[in-house]
């Protein structure tokens, strides 16, 4: 309430006051209307149907249209008609999340990792919550919801009575119990129906619209469980994800359609990938590390990425910070937390040491694109999917035992299949771990600990270093490896006994 | 009954509020709340400590700083810890009434701090100054919790760091500013008592929102919520179809 | 190169812009949908409100007394 009528409402006035220009200059898309642009404007392909999804934005929750744009000429972008608050696939999957004992607009993602754990024994219960309309939307019984009448929760008794008492936060899931099994198959049961209710409209939509290409936008396209079925299933032969699909993706969908529509600017193509933040500094690392007496070292290309390569084939932890910042909430290579994925250890080591993480949530490979077949079962436009990590594939069966630390429960990972020209210092990385090890797929995490925001500056790289047991980091041309002496120099833990 | 070492002596005013304190900590509900907003306090004061680690360019104080923000985000754990195995024996009601949050300072997280704004003299002060106001508290808190061993030991070990952070950022700030520390730390009181009269200020208007809210409540809103009623009986369910047209003019807002 | 304000200042533009605002989305509401024609006064109302908050974020000393209605 404070922040809509404190902030939101008054918007034109707050942009003008912030950027200096005149209030009649400043321009509003509708919220999916920016999703759709942000999914169709930044993929590489002409013509597509295009589908929204998240919680709400303005009054809708999903929409369906298409868009075409022709090379250095006009853009357009059409909504044929959306579904409307209260009824929303995001929102049914936040009660969810919220009864699961998880935040809401933030913990989604650990819906779908425990709905692999579980069975989805509850389908029939949830399908109680949403029933599809004779025109082929969807409608959620309000009943047993309340996240539209209230901020306190999101679901109702009737709710509670349905499918059991909600989870403790602040308890565990622990899946050798009866308990924390019911909430295994309480996610995968939701996972199953949104994957359901998604693949009926996007099939729909591909026999109405008859394209190849589907462009997906809004929160709920960072599911790639339901993704790759949509894929699989739908029709369409290929579907695009851009790499910020939630709501920070708006601000260049925003600034995308008013460019190419309201402008009415020719079409260009955008480079494909999502590094848009600000660069590392390995100059500061290095000057960082020098002061606090760590092992630091410079070298140049093909030095450190040999060197690397050996730090991981040795089990070593690596922090990897390399040119521009991930826009989105994936690390795609240049923050990342780099290990070998071989064993159930090193990611039970990850979850207890360095993420700090419940141990149910799985951890992401990157491959190069040209062996990315040989290890994981990507089907036909899959390989696009896997760009942003924005699908879930299985790991082929003969590889899961090599690859224990980033096979999840039910045999898959969302892996994102790496085009040396995207990350072409990581793409050679992945070759020398290949050499050492015969197998050139490493884990790649994004690099952050539990409830922080993946880290920008090389100073916050090397903050989050010293706060846990990453052993090598890396930034630029600079490596650096935690000295246990190093914190002799001035050594805190005497000061501390001292001033105490 | 203060046992401990006279830096952890409480201030008058915190004596003064003992026995609310201790009514305060009786209920286990109350406890398991105030526990939990402990937790999130010290969570976030570790960020902004964190924050400052990265942004000071002296090397000594971030290596302090970064020591200090790890304890920080140890005692959340603890806290969290405390509150969940309180949670496992009695599980909360759903609303426990008069907490007195208003009164507890419990932090630094409590109070609006832009770390990358912040000298690093005029940090050591904010830091000091809040570290000492809480070691006061805590010592009260862990006091009343004869009853309750394990939130006192809770209690106790924080203390012990916060001693340790009271202390070092005092030194500290002596080294940064040898000779106007005391202007520093006269400056950060100053903005504690700003921030004294805010968080007064905060439980006196919340009585009076309250009576204007009820008032708006009952006068103002049954029309609408009827006509809102109304409108949902008329809302259609499935696809609305989006007119060519409706979009076009960027320049609306609503 | 954007020019940095003083938080005075912008909110007294923030300020100035809140009669268009409101005058736009009231009719934004009328034109709209008949069904939502009677959300008018409500949203007249919540912006009024809404002011007060940007008094609030100007004058801190009032900012408590402001905030508490919510």
């Amino acid at each position: 309430m404070k922040n809509s009528l404190g902030e939101k409402v008054w918007m034109r006035g707050i942009i003008s006051s912030h950027l200096g220009v005149p209030g009649r200059k400043v321009l509003f898309t509708e919220h999916h209307q920016s999703h759709a642009a942000a999914a169709f404007l930044t993929a590489p392909t002409c013509r597509a149907a295009i589908m929204t999804a998240d919680a709400v934005g303005e009054w809708a929750t999903l929409s369906v249209g298409d868009g075409e744009r022709l090379a250095n000429g006009p853009t357009t972008i059409r909504r044929f008609r959306e579904i409307r608050f209260p009824h929303s696939l995001g929102m049914l999957y936040s009660t969810f999340t919220a009864y699961l004992g998880f935040k809401v607009n933030e913990d989604e993602y650990k819906v779908m990792g425990l709905a692999a754990y579980g069975q989805p024994t509850l389908v029939e219960q949830v399908r109680k919550l949403i029933r599809r309309t004779p025109d082929g939307a969807f409608a959620l019984d309000l009943n047993y919801f309340e996240f539209h009448t209230t901020a306190e929760r999101c679901y109702s008794s009737r709710f509670i009575e349905l499918f059991g008492p909600s989870r403790n936060p602040y308890e565990p899931i622990d899946l050798d119990t009866a308990e924390g099994q019911r909430f295994a198959d309480c996610a995968a049961s939701v996972q199953r129906v949104l994957e359901d209710t998604l693949v009926q409209l996007a099939r729909a939509l591909h026999e109405e619209t008859g394209l190849p290409d589907l462009c997906l936008g809004g929160g709920v396209a960072l599911n790639g469980v339901a993704n790759a079925r949509i894929l699989a299933e739908s029709g369409f032969e290929r579907v695009f994800v851009p790499p910020a699909p939630g709501d920070a993706g708006c601000a260049i969908g925003a600034a995308l359609y008013c460019d190419r529509i309201c402008f009415g600017n020719p079409d260009r193509d955008l480079p494909d990938h999502p590094f848009w933040g600000p660069s590392v500094d390995g100059s500061e690392l290095a000057r960082l590390a020098r002061e606090d007496g760590h092992f630091v070292e410079d070298c140049y290309d093909d030095a450190l990425i040999d060197q690397i390569a050996d730090d991981l084939a040795a089990d070593r932890i690596v922090g990897w910070m390399e040119g521009a910042l991930e826009f989105g909430p994936r690390a795609l290579g240049h923050r990342s937390i780099l290990a070998a994925p071989h064993t159930t250890e090193m990611r039970d080591r990850l979850n207890r040491e360095i993420k700090y993480r419940e141990p149910f949530r799985p951890f992401a490979p990157v491959v190069p694109i040209e062996v990315a077949a040989r290890y994981f079962d990507i089907p036909p436009g899959g390989t696009r999917l896997a760009r942003f990590m924005s699908g879930v594939f299985p790991v082929r069966r003969e590889w899961r035992s090599r690859l224990q630390a980033i096979t999840h429960v039910d045999g898959t990972a969302r892996v994102q299949v790496l085009e040396p020209a995207m990350a072409p210092r990581l793409h050679a990385l992945l070759e020398a771990y290949g050499q050492r090890t015969g197998i050139p797929v490493l884990l790649n995490t994004s690099f952050n600990l539990a409830g922080e925001p993946i880290v920008n500056r090389a100073v916050e790289g090397y903050s989050t270093f010293l706060r846990c047991r990453i052993d090598v980091l890396v930034a630029g041309e600079t490596r650096v490896m935690k000295r246990t002496s190093a914190m002799t120099k001035t050594p805190v833990n005497t000061l501390k006994k001292e001033v105490a | 009954m203060y046992s401990a070492r006279p830096h952890e002596r409480p201030t008058a005013f915190d004596r003064m509020l003992i026995p609310v304190q201790r009514w305060i900590w009786s209920d286990a509900d109350r406890r398991v709340q105030k526990l939990l907003r402990f937790s999130e306090t010290e969570t976030d004061g570790g960020r902004d400590i964190l924050r400052a680690a990265e942004v000071t360019s002296d090397p000594l104080l971030r290596r302090l700083y970064l020591e200090h923000a790890i304890d920080e985000f140890r005692h959340g754990v603890l806290f969290r810890h405390r509150a969940a195995a309180l949670l496992k024996v009695s599980p909360c009601r759903s609303n426990s009434g008069f907490q007195g949050d208003w009164l507890t300072p419990g932090g630094h997280g409590l109070d609006d701090l832009q770390v990358d704004g912040e000298s690093d003299s005029d940090m050591l002060a904010f830091l000091h100054l809040s570290e000492k106001a809480a070691a006061s508290r805590f010592t009260v808190y862990r006091d009343v919790m004869q009853h309750d061993p394990p939130t006192r030991a809770v209690f106790e070990e924080i203390l012990h760091d916060e001693t340790f952070h009271m202390n070092y950022t005092l030194t500290q700030l002596a080294r940064v500013e040898p000779k106007r520390h005391r202007r520093h730390l006269w400056r950060a009181r100053l903005s504690r008592l700003w921030k004294v009269y805010l968080r007064l200020a905060t439980g006196l208007s919340g009585i009076l929102g309250s009576m204007l809210l009820t008032i708006q409540y009952f006068v103002l809103l049954p029309p609408f919520a009827w006509l809102a009623k109304r409108a949902a009986r008329r809302e259609l369910s499935g696809w609305t179809i989006v007119s060519p047209g409706g979009s076009e003019s960027l320049d609306r807002q609503y | 190169m954007i020019k940095t304000r003083g938080r005075t200042r912008r909110g007294l533009i923030v300020f100035a812009s809140t009669f268009g605002s409101m005058a736009q989305l009231a009719r934004g509401l009328w034109h709209s949908d008949s069904d939502k024609r009677w959300l008018t006064p409500l949203a007249i109302f919540l912006c009024m409100t809404g002011l007060l908050l940007i008094v609030a974020t100007t004058v801190e000393a009032l900012a408590p007394f402001i905030y508490s209605i919510w």
